[in-house]
């Protein structure tokens, strides 16, 4: 797992690239606390590189979800490929979370 | 001189002689025979200085003397050899500031023990021939006595640190008693600790025992917040011998200032596991080679302790991680059905196996009134024992609402209501259920985020994916949906968890969903038992010995009228 990390007129751009699981979730949570800790709030998640979520990495999105909106910020989900959008549809994943199939239109939620 | 003068006077050396001889043949102690040696030289040769000089401990020393000062005898050239005394400039030097006029050799049979040195008599004459044979003669009487007391000495030395090896041998037998019955850390330091004061007498150490990635200060007399500094230092982790004043002074240049002039290392196998710092000794005395022996013994001994402390411990923890997975694995095999009803139009099995970790998968049968049944699958996300309580807190909550009878959309809700609020740390459960009804074969289900069932119809498949968000992640704003389904004869419905489809091989390959799907579909015709059997024997063959991570869990739902 990769993460890296664009800010583009004051919205923050978390790439992931790779599995999100058990063993990836740190570095993935850790990133996003890092980027909320200055107060602001506009993320999104640059989904196009992210070839599987489990259970534990549903845990991750959740959590960046909670904590995004417990700061008035927003939280946006780009490019999730079949497998990962497949997951989002099965958990309910896609009635609570704002998801976009594009970086630009992600970026225009703002 | 007349003939008798002279008979007069052999006789009297003769005396003097042989009274001499049986002085210093009857001590051995040393400094009365050369003290001897030196006071029958004055009254022979009328001189009141001079002194005695001899080879002990690899050094020449002056070992009696009469008319010097300390500070005369300051110069005198300790790092003299025996064979250099007849050559030595610095000696001449020494011997000439000193008004020693003559000096002799003092040999045994086997070497050259030292000189005696003697100033010029109060005649102001030389000494002449015949008194420098005297001399000769004196001192080849007191040299056998003088190496006999040397001998003494030495083994008088050499039994002192006999009995310090013996009391230091039967200390060691004495600690590693007890450092095999105690187990507590703090008391294996301090333990070590009291055997380093006592031998040693310094109020300045540390003891620091490494462990894995890290270090733990177990004694220290100075400041722990400087040590740790110090400790950060790789350098100080990869001792492998002991270490002494002058190099912790050049390497480890603070440890010096906080007056540390010893670092010995613990090893276990040649790999160094912890440091003993030492410091000044009260009695100013320098560490030597037999107290750094006992220090790294006793050092030894308190490493291997520390360690079984530790492994003890490991295993303990090991031990309690097992009972733990054996109690979630308890509470789960309590939670699941026994056995399940009969049904007038259904053929239903089930199955749930435990992962090593034991996972925190669910599923159940209820009854729901007169011929209405519930059947649920569910997945807790996490392991072990905080798994196998939130799965029983599910269970709870699912038989309360079931008595309620609501819609099972509401009722779907409120069971997520109730998670949500007592689940914390983002743990949640992916949850199906069904109400089957037993006289009509109509269907009406919840998905809340659980992998879709499978219903197999006439060779064509379709998925149980109506539903809503997952359990446990918000309490519930958007309602969930249920959908409808009017079963017939030879439909199945295959629930599973992802354990199943997500099942290793040793490759780390999936099963996969289609590998089910297809196994079904082929299959469809035998009864739920056998369609049951088939897919847990085919994903054994897959999996092929790979331990599995997550649990199994299967329910295969046929409509047998």
């Amino acid at each position: 797992m990769i993460v890296s990390e664009v800010i583009k007129g004051g919205i923050k751009i978390v790439g992931l690239n790779g599995r999100l699981d058990i063993s990836t979730q740190d570095a993935v949570q850790d990133k996003i606390n890092a980027l909320l800790s200055d107060g602001s709030a506009k993320i999104v998640i640059d989904c196009s590189d992210l070839t599987f979520i489990s259970s534990a990495g549903l845990r991750v999105f959740m959590s960046a979800l909670k904590q995004v909106s417990s700061v008035d910020g927003k939280l946006v989900i780009s490019n999730l490929n079949d497998t990962t959008r497949k997951i989002f549809d099965i958990t309910g994943y896609d009635s609570v979370f704002n998801i976009t199939t594009s970086l630009d239109e992600a970026i225009k939620q703002f | 001189m007349t003939p008798d003068n002279e008979t007069l006077r052999v006789k009297r050396n003769l005396t003097a002689l042989v009274e001499f001889s049986r002085i210093v043949n009857s001590s051995l102690d040393l400094d009365f025979t050369l003290n001897n040696l030196l006071l029958s030289c004055f009254g022979k040769f009328l001189t009141t200085r001079g002194f005695v000089a001899l080879m002990t401990n690899g050094k020449m020393e002056i070992k009696s003397q009469r008319g010097f000062s300390s500070e005369a005898l300051h110069a005198f050239p300790e790092n003299l050899l025996p064979e250099e005394i007849d050559s030595s400039t610095e000696l001449s030097e020494f011997l000439e500031k000193g008004k020693c006029i003559h000096f002799e050799k003092i040999s045994s049979s086997r070497r050259v023990l030292g000189f005696i040195a003697l100033g010029e008599k109060i005649t102001k004459t030389p000494y002449s021939d015949e008194e420098k044979d005297f001399l000769k003669t004196i001192i080849n009487i007191a040299s056998t006595a003088i190496e006999n007391s040397l001998f003494i000495d030495e083994l008088k030395a050499m039994n002192r640190d006999l009995d310090q090896r013996i009391n230091r041998l039967s200390s060691l037998f004495e600690l590693s008693k007890e450092f095999g019955l105690i187990t507590e850390e703090s008391r294996i330091s301090k333990l070590l600790v009291y055997s380093m004061l006592g031998n040693f007498l310094t109020s300045i150490y540390a003891i620091v025992y490494f462990e894995e990635k890290s270090y733990k200060i177990l004694e220290t007399t100075i400041s722990k917040a400087k040590l740790l500094d110090e400790l950060k230092n790789p350098e100080l982790h990869h001792i492998k011998d002991t270490i002494r004043k002058d190099e912790i002074n050049s390497k480890f240049h603070n440890l010096a200032v906080m007056k540390f002039e010893l670092i010995v290392p613990m090893k276990i196998q040649n790999e160094t596991k912890g440091i003993i710092l030492l410091g000044k000794r009260i009695n100013n005395v320098d560490y030597n080679a037999s107290d750094i022996e006992f220090i790294y013994s006793v050092a030894s001994l308190a490493i291997i302790s520390l360690e079984n402390k530790r492994l003890f411990s490991e295993a303990l923890e090991k031990q309690r991680l097992e009972e733990e997975l054996e109690l979630a694995k308890d509470i789960q095999k309590n939670l699941l059905p026994g056995e399940l009803p009969e049904f007038k139009r259904f053929d239903i099995a089930a199955m749930s196996l435990s992962s090593k970790q034991v996972g925190g998968d669910y599923y159940d049968v209820i009854k729901n009134g007169e011929n209405k049944y519930y059947v649920t699958i569910a997945d807790v996300s996490g392991k072990g024992v905080p798994a196998s309580l939130l799965m029983a807190n599910l269970q709870a909550f699912l038989k309360s609402i079931c008595k309620q009878n609501l819609e099972i959309e509401k009722a779907t809700a409120d069971i997520n209501d109730l998670v949500t609020e007592n689940t914390t740390d983002g743990k949640f459960i992916t949850f199906f259920w069904c109400r089957l009804d037993d006289e009509t074969a109509a269907l009406k289900y919840v998905n809340a985020g659980h992998n879709p069932p499978i219903l197999i119809r006439d060779g064509q498949i379709s998925y149980l994916d109506k539903g809503g968000i997952i359990f446990g992640v918000m309490k519930t704003m958007i309602p969930y949906i249920s959908d409808e389904i009017q079963l017939k004869k030879d439909d199945v419905i295959v629930l599973f968890t992802d354990g199943v489809t997500e099942a290793k091989n040793e490759h780390d390959d999936e099963y996969s969903d289609q590998k089910l799907e297809e196994l079904v579909k082929i299959n469809v015709t035998k009864s739920s038992a056998e369609i049951l059997n088939i897919i847990k024997e085919s994903i054994v063959q897959f999996a092929n010995g790979t331990p599995q991570s997550d649990d199994i869990t299967i329910i295969v739902i046929k409509v047998k009228q």
